[in-house]
């Protein structure tokens, strides 16, 4: 079996997505269901309840006022921002680990997604553009292939690195010539498994290559794309692979940036980040 | 005692048990500014190369931009007593993305700016490591100014 082969078998082994949030996932994207129903089922999971609570009660969401049951949360903050936090709360007990195949500490991979979700967000503002409601979900679940390749794997990089700096090739397509596959790819297998919606899926699968992606999910795609290179830029989350990636033209024309919306959103990034993360230590989410 | 700075923040210290260190500067620059001779020195890690973008932040936040937390960090300095003539400068991150496509070029702005402002000052850069797709960290020991840095996986010293 090639390496391509056993990751793929490998990712089959990777611990379920928690069934409840899981179920609850699903009933959001149900048209049919009723928003106070969906309340009610997240209310018979203290735990989960427990988590979506402080998350929600941080000032990105909240601002100033304080939530304090889920019938509330869904009401002020509304239905996607209930789809967002559950999906934080459910990824964050694994990325908050170090990171030993990309080099990251403890923290750091978990800062790179919340960063990207709300770097991605902060674009769409300041570019007065539209801004799907999946960009921040799909921020938050862009490296959960890293996750996959870092920790149940545990990759060794020096080859991936050395073939990326020989051949000044991006790190993710150092990561598919040695290993036949990329985080990105795997992130999106990993999501398929989870029986994740595509919406979320095509847009992790194509971050890197933004151009590739359904038309559908390229603004997505777009925004998450520059998004996750700002963090990097900023130091958000850069492990071993540093910098090592590309900014796609297209996307950067597609959407209209240009170097002043940029420094906007960096300047506004840490802030953001900061009130997103306040209420929240290591081992908070459980 | 090892103390952190953060990203948009600065620390002096003169307490030769100190080592100041800030982590992962991607295309931020960390600037170490060290007064050998009275045993003083700075370490500051600046997101941004010009406060124009926005004015408001740059005044809660100074040391966000190097244009205003640069020169805050030298009259902090001068105030405690170094003399600019002694002042070792290293200057460490400016990374830029693989192909940023020409756009953004945090890093190479920002250090253009340093050495600018460095060089209005008549403060003279003994060595820096900047550019490339590397993240990197940066110490500075105040017992003796040394600056280590360090970056995927490698030590040296500045």
């Amino acid at each position: 079996m090639n390496s391509r082969e056993k990751i793929i078998e490998k990712i089959k082994e990777i611990p379920a997505f928690p069934t409840n949030s899981a179920s609850i996932l699903n009933k959001i994207n149900n048209p049919e269901s009723h928003i106070l129903d969906i309340a009610k089922e997240i209310e018979t999971d203290p735990t989960l309840t427990a988590n979506v609570l402080k998350l929600a009660n941080s000032a990105y969401f909240a601002g100033h006022q304080t939530i304090s049951t889920i019938r509330e949360a869904v009401i002020l903050l509304g239905i996607n921002r209930i789809q967002q936090l559950i999906i934080a709360t459910a990824i964050f007990p694994t990325a908050v680990k170090p990171l030993q195949g990309y080099d990251l500490p403890a923290g750091e991979l978990i800062k790179h997604l919340i960063g990207t979700a709300i770097a991605s967000e902060l674009l769409g503002k300041e570019l007065k553009g539209d801004v799907p409601p999946h960009t921040f979900t799909v921020g938050l679940l862009h490296d959960i292939g890293k996750i996959v390749l870092g920790t149940f794997i545990e990759i060794d990089p020096e080859p991936i690195i050395k073939k990326a700096y020989d051949e000044r090739l991006s790190f993710e397509k150092a990561e598919k010539e040695i290993l036949g596959i990329d985080h990105s790819e795997v992130g999106a297998l990993l999501m398929q498994a989870w029986n994740f919606p595509n919406v979320l899926i095509q847009p992790v699968l194509y971050h890197h290559e933004p151009d590739k992606a359904p038309r559908e999910y390229q603004l997505v795609t777009d925004y998450v794309h520059i998004a996750s290179n700002l963090c990097l830029e900023c130091g958000i989350g850069s492990g071993i692979d540093g910098l090592n990636y590309s900014n796609n033209i297209n996307s950067i024309e597609r959407l209209n940036i240009d170097m002043r919306t940029v420094e906007s959103v960096i300047c506004k990034l840490i802030g953001e980040i900061n009130t997103f993360m306040e209420n929240l230590k290591t081992g908070d989410i459980t | 005692m090892l103390l952190t700075v953060g990203i948009s923040d600065m620390k002096i210290s003169s307490n030769p048990e100190d080592v100041l260190v800030t982590y992962s500067l991607g295309s931020c620059v960390g600037i170490a500014i060290y007064d050998p001779l009275q045993k003083i020195g700075g370490l500051i890690h600046c997101m941004l190369p010009l406060s124009k973008v926005d004015l408001e932040k740059a005044k809660d936040v100074p040391y966000m931009f190097v244009d205003t937390g640069l020169p805050l960090m030298l009259q902090t300095l001068f105030n405690m007593g170094a003399d600019r003539k002694r002042l070792v400068a290293k200057v460490a991150g400016g990374a830029v993305l693989l192909d940023d496509n020409g756009m953004f070029r945090i890093g190479e702005r920002n250090h253009i700016v340093v050495r600018k402002l460095l060089w209005k000052n008549n403060i003279l850069i003994s060595s820096e490591d900047v550019g490339g797709t590397l993240a990197r960290t940066m110490y500075l020991h105040i017992i003796d100014g040394k600056t280590i840095i360090k970056s995927a996986g490698k030590e040296y010293e500045l």
